[in-house]
């Protein structure tokens, strides 16, 4: 017989579940950022673009951040976003978890700055621990790793 | 035995504390959903930017139809706010909601913003969050018709 009461035995086992869930999970940062010296943001669009469709993804479109916000041509041009996706691993992740679709499709931010341009994307393995889905964690883990090597591919 | 039960017990807290995204629900198809919180984001000062519709891309690929669309909305005042404030908050821009088909409803969902509060706790962007998020609940109650 175990000298620790039922109750606390089942605790022990939940705990035991928590700790086995992804530990680094729980450590991951909000964001993915990757810096382009010297680049100005057209240069850093078009080696995103190109990173991108290395890395098996679609680019789907650029755009100003306030596109559509104030008049025509008179865009930000120094905030650009980049959407791109993969439809298959979309797909997968849409019917693992429809709440997916709060980092779907792909987007990185770019940020020009006086030496050089800032990438930044939201990291797709944060927003998946704060969902709680554990079956969400390889899926999400891949499209990090993506996110990271097609940045750091356009920082090259 | 009973201190380390509690720790315990808050320690689970602490990692079962899922932070949850805004959200509501209504009676109609998607196309008028999509009608609705458009108005819904012009009514709180908002435009639709893009009408993402991931739902008809799968589907044209040969993909099952997953039933989302996902609206984008802003207004070029979050991006000045945001780039004055924490330009990392950029990444979140131009917000999201994300329209989900369930049976005969719709529901609609924003990005989970709460988050974003813990991560980065100075009284600026927390500020900024708590602006954006009163904005969305703003819309999705418009939204819902309460």
């Amino acid at each position: 017989m175990s000298k620790y009461p039922p109750w606390l035995m089942v605790l022990f086992f939940w705990f035991g579940l928590l700790l086995a869930t992804p530990a680094t999970a729980q450590n991951e940062e909000p964001l993915l950022n990757v810096f382009l010296s010297g680049k100005n943001i057209e240069q850093a669009s078009e080696l995103l673009v190109q990173a991108i469709g290395n890395h098996n993804y679609t680019f789907v479109r650029q755009q100003s951040i306030d596109s559509r916000l104030v008049p025509a041509g008179l865009e930000t041009r120094s905030v650009r976003i980049i959407y791109f996706c993969n439809f298959d691993l979309m797909s997968q992740a849409l019917a693992l978890d429809t709440r997916t679709a709060e980092f779907l499709p792909c987007r990185i931010t770019l940020l020009e700055t006086g030496t050089g341009v800032a990438l930044m994307a939201v990291n797709p393995l944060w927003v998946s621990n704060r969902m709680g889905n554990y079956r969400l964690h390889e899926h999400c883990e891949k499209v990090k790793q993506d996110y990271l090597a097609i940045m750091k591919e356009a920082a090259l | 035995m009973t201190k380390l039960a509690c720790a315990l017990l808050v320690l689970s807290g602490g990692t079962l504390a899922h932070a949850a995204p805004l959200t509501a629900a209504r009676t109609m198809d998607l196309p008028v959903a999509i009608d609705v919180v458009t108005a819904a984001a012009q009514n709180s000062g908002y435009q639709v930017v893009k009408v993402q519709p991931i739902d008809q891309a799968l589907v044209k690929r040969g993909y099952p139809d997953p039933g989302i669309r996902i609206l984008f909305i802003g207004k070029s005042s979050t991006m000045d706010q945001a780039m004055k404030i924490n330009p990392r908050l950029l990444s979140v821009l131009p917000l999201r909601l994300s329209l989900i088909v369930e049976g005969k409803d719709t529901l609609v969902s924003s990005d989970d913003l709460e988050s974003w509060k813990d991560m980065f706790p100075d009284p600026g962007t927390a500020r900024l969050v708590d602006t954006w998020q009163r904005d969305l609940r703003t819309i999705l109650r418009d939204f819902s018709g309460r």
